[in-house]
C-alpha cells in the first residue's frame, strides 16, 4: 500500500500505471480486518501502532487529509478520530502460585505527534535517547514517591501524609510507606549511579593498556556485585521496587553493553550484535539473574512474538534488533507511546488507503492469487544483462459479475468497512461460492475459476512483490533455485503462526475486578499471554445491547514439526479447533487470575458473560457459548508473523537490491532498516520499494531508515 | 609590580606543592595485603620522591586563576599516580636498570609483578578523580576525566611511535616527527595535561585551554630534550644510568641529528648497532655512537633547539597570562622555561 | 507482441541504511569549549636564551607547525565528527585504530552519560567551591565551601561514620528515617539527631548506638523534615 501510495502521488503526474493484485476480497494481509454479526470487528490479532512509527503515521495522516471525509457523515474523518493515545502498558507478574499482580505503567506523552515534520531536534540521535532514558528513569522514581510527573523540573515536596494516588499514577498503588520508599530509593539510586559511573570509567581505562583492563575489570566487578547485592536485598523485600530495580539494571546493562561492544563507533550500529540473542547479550554484559528473568524482558519478547517455531519455551530475539526496537519504542515516541485504533485496522487504515488510491487511478484486481513469479530463462539473457521477471502467473479465484470492478467496502454507520467474507452478490455464481464455502484466503483451498498470466513489456514493466515471507517458497521457486541469497533468506528469515480470540462481555471489566485504565498487557500465562482492552471499538459496532467490554487475546501458535503439506486439508481445521480449545481452557482456568469477578462462586467461568450476536435464538449455556465468539488460527503462509532470530538479519534482502532489474520486494520481512515484524517496517519497506523504482522518496526522507 | 622574586621561586614552590601532593597521595596508597606482592610495590616509586614538577604545574595553573590548593590537590595526586604508573611501564619497556638512584621496580621484583603494580597504580588514579565530583561538581569532574583520557591516548600514541621506531629500527626520523612523538609521549602527561586541568579547575571551565597546549608543548619539549642531554653528558649524580639512553637505543634529538648528517658508511654502522638487542650491544658500540654524536656537534644542536623552545614557551606564557594578576604562581610558571633548561 | 524496450530499474545509490554515527550522533547542546584560534602562526618567538642561528630558528618554526597541526586535529575531531573519526578505515584494524575510535567515542559520549548519572543520583550535584568567574581574595580565603559538620558519637564500640550532605543544608531541620543494614533482620539505627547551624555554631549530628546493637554497615538517606526532600546520605559502620 505504501509503495502504491508513493508511486501514485500527483507529483509523478501519472507516470506510473499501478495495478494491485490481491488474494481474496480484502486488502491488508495480516492487518486485514472484517465485520461479522452485529458488525463486530474481527481481526487477525490485536494491532497497535507505536508512537515511533513516523513513516506509518505520516502516510496515514496524508491519506486522511487527501481523503477529506465529511465528519458529519462519518465518525472517522480525521486521523485523530482513527487513532487514540493509549499510554498505559501493563505487565502481569506472578506473585505466587496461581496469583498475579498487574503492574500498570503510565508513559507520559512526548512532544509533538508522530508523523509531524522533524525539527532540528532530531529524536533519533543517541543524545536524545539518553536524555529520554534519564527522564524516564527519573519519572519512574519521582512517580514512586508521589511527585507530579508532569512537573519534573521543580522538585516539589513529598506529601508524607497523603496516601492518595496521583492521577494516572505510575507503578505504585495506594497505601505504602513513602518514607521507607525514600530510604530504599536513596540506596538504589546511589547504587545505580555508582555502577554506571564505574562502568563507564571501566570502559575508558580498558582502552589504555590491555593488562590494566583486566585488573580494573576485576576491581569493578567486586564493587558492582557488592552494590548489586545490597540493592537486591533491599528490593527483594518489596516486589514493586524490585521491578524498578530490574528496569534500572536492564537500562544500565544496555548502556554498558553499548560501550563495551563499541556500538557507537561501529559502522554497523546495533546490527553488530545481531548474532546474539537479546537476553544472552544482556547476560554477557552482567545483567543480574533477576533482571534477566524479569517480566520486563519477557514482555518485550512476547510483544514481538519472538520465539522459535512459535514455541514460547524457546524465546529468541536478535539483540541488535531488540535493542534498537526498545530504544525507539521507549524513547523515540511522539505523542503517546502506543496508539490504539478506534475501529478495525482494515477500516481505519486499509479502507482509506484503498479509497485514496482508487481516486488517484490505481486499479485493483481482487480474487487473484499469485502462483508463480517466473524469471527469464538464463540462456535468453544478453551478455551483461541482468536477470528479470518475465511473467507473473495468477489463479483467478472469482470473477465479477458483468466483468465490472469489485467494490469491496460496505458501510457501517457511514464508515466504509471490509466485510468478513466476499460480497457474494458481486461475484458471478456468488451463491454457489457461498454454498461451497470457498475459503479464498486459505492456502489449502486452491480452487479457481481460471488463470491469468501477465507478461513483461506487454502487461507490466516493474513488479513490486508484497506478499508475506511465508509464501515466498511457494511462489518464487525460480528465484530460490537460481539465487543462493533467496535460498538463504527463506531458510533463515523465519515466521511463526499465531492464534487469537476476541470476546464481547456484558459486564465491564471493573465489574469483573479489573480496576485499571484501558491497557495492553503482556507477560501473562501462555498461551494468550497478551491481551488488549479494546473498549474504544465498541462504538463502531452495532450490538443491540451495548457490550460492557471487548477484549482481544493473542499469542504465537506452536508448530508441530515441519511445514504442513498443501494437500493436508485437515490442517486448517485441526488448528482452528486447537485454538478454540486453547481459548476455552484459558477462560476456564486462567483469566480469573486477572479478573477475579469473571468466575462464579464454584470457580467456573461465567460463560453467560459472553455476548452472542444471535441472542434471540435459544440461549446456549456453559462452554458452548464461546462458539459465538471470534477466534482465528493465522496459519496461512501469507499470514505468518515474521520474527527476528539472532543471525537472521543478514539474510534479509533489501527492496533496493537490484539483482532482478524489474523486481523489487516490500514487506516487514525485507531488509528495511527496522528488520522486525511491524507496521512501520512494512511501510518503510514500501517506501523503499517506491524509491527502488522512482528514486523517490529519497532515502534520507524515510524517517529513521538511517539509524544506528 | 612584578613579584619575580628570588631565583628559587621554582624550587620552593615545587617543594611546597610536592609535599602537599605527597601527603595527599599517601591517603590513596593503602597499607594492606598483599604487601609483598602489590601494595609495597605500588608505593615504591612514589616514595622515592622526585621533583613533583607535574603536580606543581597543575596546582600552580589552578591558583593563577584564584583557586585554592585543595581544589586541585586530588587531581595533582592523580597526575602523580599516573606518572609513576607510566614510569614503571616505561622502565620495563626500555629495559632500564635504575630509577632515581635505586634499581627499577622490575629489577627488584621481576617483570610480571611490576606490570601488575603499574596497572594497579593506573586504576588507583581513578579514585581521586572520582572525588572531584564532590569538590568541583559533576561538570568539571567529568571534563577533567575527558582531559585525562585524551592525555592517555596521546601518551599511548607517543609511546607507540617511539617503541615502533626501536622495534623496526627506524633511524631517519625528521625533526617534525620527533617533535610529534615528544609532544604525545612526554608533553601531554608532563606539562600540557597538568596545565590544562589546572586551568580548568581554577577558571571553573571558562578559560580557553588552547594556549596551554602550546605553552605546555614548548615547555615539555625543552624539558625532554634537556633530559636527554643530561643523560648523555651528566655524571652519576643524576640518578639514571649514564649513557642509559644510548644503551637502550632511544631516539633522542642528538641521535637522529647525528644520523641525519652521517655518511652512508656511518649510517650502516649505526643501523647495525641499533639493530642488535640491547644485551648484545657492547660498550664499544655505545662509545662509537657517542663519538658520532660529538663529531656532528649534535649536542650543541639539541641544546640550541631546547633553548629556542624554552623561549617559545616563555612567549606563549606571556600571551596567555597577560590579563592575570601577579602572584607567586604566575612567577613560578614564568620561570619554568628557564628552569627546565638550566637544571642539572 | 510489443516493440517496446524492456524497462530497467536504476541501481540505487546504496542498498542499506547508514548506521555509522556520523549521521545520527550529535554532540550535547552545551559545549563548554569555545576554542578560539589565537595562535600567532609563524611569529618569531623572543629569544632570551641564546642568539639564534639560522637552523635553530627554523626548528622553532617547525615546532610551531607541529603544535598547530596537533591543535587543529584536535579541534577538527571535536567539531567535525563525521569525516575524521567515524569513517570506517580501509586500513587493517590495528590496535591503535581501535584504541582511537573507542577513546574518541568515550570523549564524546561521556558527558552525556555522566549527565544521566547526575540526573539519577539527585543528591550529588554539588554547587562547587566558587561562584564562577571570581577569584579568591588576596589571602586565598574561599567563598562558601562545603560546611563542616560536627559528629557526636555515643557508643561503646568503634565506629566509622560517613556523611554526605548537600551544600546549603546546614540550616535545615534534617532527619533520617533510620539507617538500615543490608542484612534483613538487623535492627536499624534510629537514634540519630541533627542540629542545624545557629548562632555561629556548626551544624551537628549525634549518633547513639544502643547496647547490644549488632555490627555491620548501616546506611540511609537524610531528608529535610519540611517537605521530605532528600538532602544527602549517611552511613555508619559498627565494628
Amino acid at each position: 500500500m505504501a509503495a502504491a501510495f508513493e508511486l501514485s502521488r500527483p507529483e509523478h503526474k501519472g507516470k506510473y500505471e499501478i495495478t494491485i493484485y490481491q488474494l481474496g476480497w480484502r486488502l491488508g494481509g495480516k492487518g486485514a480486518s472484517g465485520r461479522g454479526p452485529a458488525d463486530r470487528i474481527e481481526e487477525h490479532g490485536f494491532h497497535v501502532w507505536f508512537g515511533f512509527y513516523e513513516n506509518a503515521f505520516r502516510l496515514i495522516r496524508e491519506c486522511y487529509a487527501e481523503l477529506g471525509r465529511d465528519p458529519r457523515k462519518c465518525r472517522i474523518a480525521d486521523w485523530q478520530d482513527a487513532f487514540s493515545p493509549a499510554p498505559f502498558i501493563g505487565l502481569a507478574k506472578p506473585v505466587a502460585k496461581d496469583s498475579y499482580a498487574s503492574l500498570i505503567s503510565y508513559f507520559p506523552p512526548a512532544e509533538g505527534m508522530p508523523g509531524d515534520p522533524l525539527t532540528e531536534d532530531d529524536p533519533f540521535t543517541v543524545t536524545s535517547y539518553l536524555k529520554h532514558a534519564a527522564n524516564a528513569l527519573r519519572t519512574m522514581l519521582l512517580t514512586a514517591i508521589g511527585h507530579d510527573t508532569t512537573d519534573s523540573l521543580n522538585r516539589e515536596r513529598v506529601d508524607l501524609n497523603s496516601g492518595e494516588q496521583t492521577s494516572g499514577a505510575g507503578l505504585y498503588g495506594n497505601g505504602f510507606d513513602r518514607l521507607s520508599q525514600l530510604v530504599k530509593l536513596g540506596i538504589l539510586t546511589t547504587a545505580a549511579s555508582l555502577i554506571e559511573a564505574i562502568g563507564i570509567l571501566q570502559a575508558i581505562l580498558a582502552a589504555r593498556l590491555p593488562s590494566a583492563a583486566e585488573a580494573l575489570a576485576q576491581f569493578v566487578e567486586v564493587i558492582a556485585s557488592s552494590a548489586r547485592r545490597q540493592a537486591d536485598a533491599v528490593a527483594a523485600s518489596d516486589p514493586q521496587l524490585d521491578l524498578l530495580w530490574q528496569a534500572i539494571d536492564l537500562c544500565v546493562t544496555s548502556m554498558l553493553g553499548i560501550v563495551r561492544f563499541g556500538l557507537m563507533s561501529d559502522p554497523r550500529g546495533f546490527d553488530a550484535i545481531n548474532e546474539y540473542d537479546f537476553r544472552e547479550w544482556l547476560k554477557i554484559n552482567g545483567a543480574s539473574e533477576r533482571a534477566l528473568d524479569s517480566i520486563l524482558l519477557r514482555g518485550a519478547y512476547d510483544l514481538a512474538f519472538a520465539c522459535e517455531n512459535g514455541d514460547y519455551e524457546r524465546p529468541r530475539h536478535a539483540a541488535g534488533v531488540g535493542l534498537r526496537g526498545a530504544m525507539r519504542m521507549l524513547f523515540g515516541y511522539r505523542g503517546s507511546i502506543v496508539w490504539k485504533m478506534n475501529a478495525g485496522m482494515g477500516d481505519v487504515v486499509f479502507a482509506p488507503f484503498y479509497q485514496v488510491l482508487k481516486r488517484r487511478g490505481v486499479a485493483f484486481q481482487f480474487f487473484h492469487r499469485l502462483e508463480r513469479v517466473r524469471l527469464a530463462d538464463a540462456s535468453s539473457l544478453a551478455p551483461g544483462e541482468r536477470s528479470y521477471v518475465e511473467a507473473l502467473e495468477f489463479d483467478v479465484q472469482a470473477q465479477v459479475v458483468n466483468g465490472g470492478e469489485y467494490e469491496p467496502l460496505f458501510e457501517v454507520d457511514g464508515l466504509p468497512c471490509w466485510p468478513s467474507g466476499p460480497i457474494y452478490s458481486q461475484i458471478r455464481d456468488g451463491a454457489w461460492f457461498e454454498h461451497e464455502k470457498w475459503k479464498f484466503e486459505s492456502h489449502w483451498d486452491r480452487r479457481k475459476v481460471g488463470t491469468k498470466t501477465l507478461r513483461v513489456i506487454e502487461d507490466f514493466d516493474f513488479v513490486i512483490l508484497g506478499i508475506g515471507v511465508g509464501a515466498i517458497p511457494y511462489v518464487c521457486q525460480d528465484l530460490i533455485e537460481c539465487d543462493q541469497r533467496w535460498r538463504d533468506m527463506v531458510d533463515h528469515v523465519k515466521s511463526v503462526e499465531t492464534q487469537a480470540f476476541q470476546i464481547w462481555l456484558k459486564d465491564d471489566l471493573e465489574a469483573l475486578g479489573w480496576n485499571h485504565p484501558p491497557v495492553s498487557l503482556s507477560g501473562f500465562v501462555q498461551p494468550f499471554e497478551s491481551f488488549a482492552d479494546m473498549r474504544q471499538v465498541i462504538g463502531a459496532e452495532n450490538w443491540p445491547t451495548r457490550p460492557g467490554a471487548v477484549v482481544y487475546f493473542c499469542s504465537t501458535l506452536k508448530e508441530v514439526g515441519s511445514l504442513p503439506s498443501i494437500s493436508d486439508l485437515t490442517y486448517p481445521i485441526k488448528r482452528r479447533t486447537e485454538v478454540h480449545r486453547n481459548a476455552v481452557r484459558f477462560l476456564k482456568h486462567e483469566i480469573q487470575k486477572l479478573w477475579p469477578g469473571a468466575v462464579a462462586s464454584n470457580g467456573e467461568f461465567r460463560w453467560q458473560l459472553l455476548m452472542d450476536p444471535a441472542e434471540s435464538s435459544s440461549e446456549s449455556l456453559g462452554e458452548s457459548r464461546f462458539d459465538s465468539q471470534f477466534w482465528i488460527a493465522n496459519i496461512d503462509p501469507t499470514e505468518r508473523y515474521v520474527i527476528s532470530l539472532p543471525g537472521s538479519q543478514r539474510h534479509r534482502i533489501s527492496p533496493l537490491d537490484n539483482t532482478y532489474d524489474n523486481l523489487t520486494i516490500a514487506g516487514d520481512w525485507t531488509a528495511c532498516g527496522l528488520d522486525t515484524g511491524c507496521v512501520e517496517a512494512a511501510i518503510i519497506s514500501g517506501r523503499l520499494a517506491a524509491n527502488a523504482i522512482a528514486r523517490t522518496p529519497s532515502l534520507e526522507s524515510i524517517v529513521g531508515y538511517d539509524h544506528p | 609590580m612584578n613579584i619575580n622574586g628570588a631565583p628559587n621561586v621554582v624550587s620552593s614552590l615545587m617543594h611546597e606543592y610536592g609535599e602537599a601532593t605527597h601527603t595527599a597521595l599517601n591517603r590513596y596508597l593503602p597499607r594492606k595485603e598483599p604487601g609483598r606482592f602489590l601494595y609495597d610495590l605500588v608505593a615504591d616509586y612514589p616514595r622515592r620522591g622526585g621533583k613533583m614538577m607535574r603536580p606543581s604545574l597543575c596546582i600552580a595553573a589552578a591558583r593563577i586563576f584564584g583557586a585554592q590548593i585543595e581544589d586541585a590537590l586530588e587531581t595533582a595526586v592523580a597526575i602523580e599516580l599516573l606518572h609513576n604508573a607510566l614510569l614503571i611501564h616505561d622502565d620495563i619497556e626500555d629495559g632500564s636498570e635504575k630509577r632515581r638512584g635505586e634499581p627499577t621496580l622490575h629489577m627488584l621484583h621481576g617483570v610480571p609483578l611490576a606490570i601488575n603494580a603499574g596497572d594497579a597504580l593506573t586504576l588507583m588514579a581513578l579514585e581521586p578523580l572520582l572525588h572531584n565530583r564532590y569538590t568541583l561538581g559533576e561538570q568539571l569532574a567529568l571534563r577533567i576525566i575527558e582531559e585525562t583520557q585524551r592525555m592517555a591516548r596521546a601518551c599511548a600514541e607517543g609511546q607507540a611511535m617511539e617503541l615502533g621506531w626501536c622495534r623496526y629500527n627506524v633511524l631517519d626520523i625528521g625533526d617534525a616527527d620527533y617533535l610529534d612523538m615528544v609532544l604525545k609521549k612526554t608533553c601531554w602527561l608532563a606539562t600540557i595535561y597538568p596545565l590544562r586541568v589546572g586551568a580548568l579547575i581554577g577558571s571553573r571551565g571558562s578559560v580557553d585551554l588552547e594556549p596551554f597546549v602550546r605553552f605546555g608543548f614548548f615547555l615539555g619539549a625543552a624539558f625532554q630534550i634537556q633530559d636527554d642531554l643530561l643523560n648523555l653528558v651528566a655524571d652519576e649524580r643524576y640518578g639514571k644510568e649514564l649513557n642509559g639512553d644510548l644503551c637502550e637505543g632511544k631516539r633522542t634529538l642528538m641521535l637522529i641529528d647525528a644520523f641525519r648528517r652521517s655518511t652512508d658508511e656511518e649510517r650502516d654502522c649505526a643501523t647495525r648497532i641499533l639493530a642488535l638487542p640491547r644485551e648484545r650491544r657492547t660498550t664499544e658500540d655505545v662509545c662509537w655512537l657517542r663519538t658520532l654524536i660529538h663529531k656532528y656537534e649534535s649536542v650543541e644542536y639539541a641544546r640550541r633547539i631546547a633553548n629556542e623552545l624554552a623561549g617559545a614557551a616563555l612567549h606563549e606564557f606571556s600571551l596567555l597570562s597577560a590579563e592575570l594578576r601577579d602572584s607567586r604562581e604566575k612567577a613560578f610558571l614564568e620561570r619554568m622555561p628557564s628552569w627546565v633548561i638550566e637544571r642539572q | 507482441m510489443s516493440e517496446r524496450e524492456r524497462l530497467h530499474r536504476q541501481d540505487a545509490s546504496r542498498t542499506g541504511p547508514r548506521r555509522d554515527f556520523s549521521f545520527v550522533y550529535r554532540r550535547p547542546a552545551e559545549n563548554p569549549k569555545s576554542e578560539e584560534h589565537t595562535a600567532v602562526e609563524g611569529e618569531q618567538p623572543r629569544a632570551n636564551f641564546s642568539s639564534p642561528t639560522g637552523s635553530a630558528r627554523e626548528s622553532v618554526e617547525l615546532a610551531y607547525q607541529v603544535i598547530q597541526k596537533h591543535i587543529d586535529a584536535g579541534r577538527r575531531a571535536a567539531e567535525d565528527l563525521g569525516e575524521n573519526l567515524y569513517k570506517p578505515r580501509s586500513a587493517s584494524d590495528s590496535f591503535q585504530q581501535v584504541l582511537e575510535k573507542t577513546l574518541s567515542f568515550q570523549a564524546e559520549i561521556l558527558p552525556v552519560w555522566l549527565e544521566v548519572i547526575g540526573a539519577l543520583s539527585k543528591g550529588s550535584s554539588a554547587a562547587g567551591a566558587f561562584t564562577p568567574g571570581t577569584a579568591a581574595d588576596q589571602n586565598g580565603n574561599p567563598t562558601a565551601y562545603a560546611p563542616t559538620w560536627t559528629v557526636e558519637v555515643i557508643s561503646a564500640r568503634p565506629l566509622e561514620v560517613s556523611l554526605d550532605i548537600r551544600p546549603h543544608s546546614q540550616t535545615l531541620a534534617l532527619a533520617t528515617p533510620g539507617l538500615q543494614s543490608i542484612d534483613n533482620g538487623t535492627l536499624a539505627l534510629t537514634a540519630i539527631d541533627f542540629f542545624p547551624q545557629h548562632n555561629g555554631s556548626r551544624p551537628k549530628v549525634r549518633i547513639s548506638i544502643p547496647e547490644g546493637q549488632a555490627s555491620g554497615t548501616f546506611s540511609g538517606v537524610v531528608v529535610n523534615r519540611e517537605g521530605g526532600e532528600v538532602r544527602g546520605t549517611m552511613s555508619v559502620r559498627i565494628k
